[in-house]
C-alpha cells in the first residue's frame, strides 16, 4: 500500500494561498506515489477535515499555515512539518523530498 | 445578484503608473460593477493585504486579494496592463496580468467561495497560467478562467 502523506493548509484570507498550497502538495504527493489527503481551512470553511485516522496512518504530515488552524489538538504529539506557503506552493516536490531525507535520518 | 467574473470584470491594454495605481483600479472596477460598497475601505483592506507578503505569485501573475467587509459579493477582476508592471518584495519579474479575487467577509457556507477556490487551486497549473499571462484576447481570458471557477 502507498505510503500516506496528509497536509493541511490555512492562509489568513483563505482565497488563494491556502487552495494553491493545498492544490501544489496534492499534485507533487501524487506524482512521487503518496496516498494523499490535504484538508483546507479557507474562506469556504474545513474541507476535507483530517480525520485521527488520517492522522494515525500519515507517514508524512505537513502544515503549510501563516495562521493558527482550527483543530491543532488533532496533532498532539505527532511529528508535524511545518513549512511557508509561498515555499510549497512553488516547490512542492522539493520541499517533501527535503522531509524524506529528514525521515531517513 | 450578478456573477462571480463576467466579460465586464476584465479590462486589457492599461497603462497605470503603478502597483498602487493598480490597486486603486481594482477599487474603483470594484465600485462600478457593485461589488464594493466603499472605495476607500476596499483600497486599504487590498493594500494592508499586500503589506503581509506582497501577492506575486511569479511567472508574471499577481493575485491581489482581500476578503472585506467592504466587498458586497465575491467576485474575481482581470487586469493587462500594456507593460510589466513590478509588484514589490521577491520580484524577479513583472507583472504580466493580475488577477483580483474579493470576496465578502464571512465564513463558509457559500457556493461561490468554492469556485474562488477552485479559481485558486488551477493557479498552481503551469499551462493554465502560461496560457493566461500570454493571451492579448478578452474572449480567451473570459473562458479560461470561467473554466477554471468551475473546475
Amino acid at each position: 500500500m502507498a505510503k500516506k502523506l496528509i497536509a493541511l493548509c490555512a492562509c489568513p484570507m483563505g482565497l488563494a494561498h491556502t487552495f494553491m498550497a493545498a492544490e501544489a502538495i496534492r499534485k507533487a504527493a501524487v506524482e512521487m506515489g503518496y496516498n494523499v489527503k490535504v484538508e483546507t481551512q479557507g474562506a469556504d470553511g474545513i474541507k476535507n477535515e483530517l480525520t485521527a485516522a488520517d492522522i494515525r496512518d500519515a507517514e508524512i504530515i505537513i502544515h503549510a499555515v501563516a495562521v493558527t488552524p482550527l483543530g491543532m489538538e488533532r496533532f498532539e504529539g505527532c511529528e508535524v512539518y511545518e513549512v511557508g506557503l509561498q515555499e510549497v506552493i512553488k516547490n512542492p516536490i522539493g520541499t517533501i523530498k527535503e522531509i524524506e531525507e529528514d525521515l531517513a535520518q | 445578484m450578478s456573477e462571480v467574473f463576467t466579460r465586464q470584470h476584465i479590462k486589457l491594454n492599461l497603462a497605470l503608473k503603478d502597483k498602487d495605481a493598480y490597486l486603486g483600479y481594482i477599487t474603483k472596477m470594484a465600485m462600478e460593477l457593485g461589488i464594493g460598497t466603499e472605495e476607500q475601505g476596499v483600497y486599504e483592506d487590498l493594500v494592508n493585504r499586500e503589506k503581509d507578503f506582497a501577492t506575486n505569485l511569479g511567472d508574471g501573475i499577481a493575485i491581489p486579494h482581500t476578503k472585506s467587509e467592504y466587498i458586497l459579493k465575491p467576485a474575481i477582476l482581470v487586469l493587462k496592463p500594456q507593460t510589466e508592471v513590478s509588484w514589490g518584495d521577491n520580484t524577479e519579474d513583472g507583472i504580466k496580468i493580475i488577477i483580483s479575487i474579493l470576496s465578502r467577509n464571512e465564513q463558509g457556507g457559500n457556493t461561490h467561495l468554492e469556485l474562488l477556490a477552485s479559481l485558486a487551486r488551477k493557479l498552481v497549473d503551469e499551462e493554465f497560467k502560461k496560457k493566461l499571462v500570454n493571451t492579448l484576447q478578452e474572449e480567451e481570458i473570459f473562458v479560461l478562467i470561467e473554466q477554471a471557477l468551475h473546475s
